[in-house]
């Protein structure tokens, strides 16, 4: 971790390579913490429709990504 | 495409599928692929086997197994992703900590979307893991090589964006790592 670490401290908070590595970084964690709350309210029998309205997307969008086939 | 391979990238795309089967995964990922590069450290009498002995990865390979797994715990993040995102004040390391503490162990790490059917009977290779397959061609045809081996199939590797590609850069096997080792004539690394 430190080498890793050193190496973003080093390189500043200006630098770009950071900033874009950290947005791409937070878009994959994203997609995985969906995944997990997700899969967490079909668990407890939420209809696609009611995950849907949280998310703030359309009931096909997400059933499409999450649902099984 | 895997006419080209050969005996060696054969095996380890083999071996890839067989690392993706134990870990019942739905994909043949990158992880898979370098975990079966690294089976050939055994042997070590491939190409690109030879370069990551000179390279002396073979002394790191249980830290670099642990790396993977440490990365996809964290959801796919490498050292280097989690080091950004410290630097935007997000510690992934609690992140983590708080979905597992609600949702179970490896909860960042289950593989997203549905389940799908496999269409030839034998699970797919993952979207990254195709992209590896044909840079792989490519380098070997910049390099002017007829057939695939595995040492274009490292590079492949090493030079893709991406959690295994970082995770190889740190462990010593980056990109320029893995050209400079194979630019050495073996067994001209013992003369050396």
């Amino acid at each position: 971790m430190t080498e890793a670490t050193d190496l973003a401290q080093q390189a500043g908070d200006r630098d770009p390579r950071v900033g874009l590595r950290a947005v791409a970084a937070l878009r994959r964690l994203v997609e995985q913490l969906e995944a997990v709350q997700v899969r967490s309210a079909r668990a407890r029998g939420w209809s696609w429709q009611e995950i849907a309205n949280e998310l703030g997307v359309s009931r096909q969008a997400v059933h499409k990504k999450h649902g099984r086939h | 495409m895997f006419e080209k391979f050969s005996q060696d990238a054969r095996a380890a795309v083999e071996g890839a599928v067989g690392h993706a089967e134990r870990a019942d995964a739905r994909t043949i990922t990158e992880e898979h692929l370098l975990l079966a590069l690294l089976d050939l450290l055994d042997p070590g009498e491939a190409p690109g086997a030879r370069a990551l002995l000179a390279l002396g990865v073979d002394q790191r390979r249980t830290e670099l197994t642990t790396a993977l797994r440490e990365a996809r715990r964290a959801g796919g993040l490498s050292r280097a992703d989690i080091a950004a995102l410290a630097r935007l004040g997000i510690d992934v390391g609690e992140v983590v900590a708080r979905v597992e503490e609600a949702h179970g162990p490896d909860a960042l790490a289950a593989e997203r979307g549905p389940r799908r059917w496999w269409p030839r009977g034998h699970r797919p290779f993952s979207r990254e893991a195709r992209s590896v397959l044909v840079r792989a061609l490519r380098i070997a045809q910049g390099r002017g090589d007829r057939a695939i081996g595995d040492e274009h199939l490292l590079l492949g590797l090493a030079s893709g964006p991406g959690v295994v590609a970082d995770v190889m850069a740190e462990h010593g096997a980056s990109w320029a790592d893995i050209e400079r080792a194979l630019a050495v004539p073996w067994p001209g690394r013992a003369a050396s």
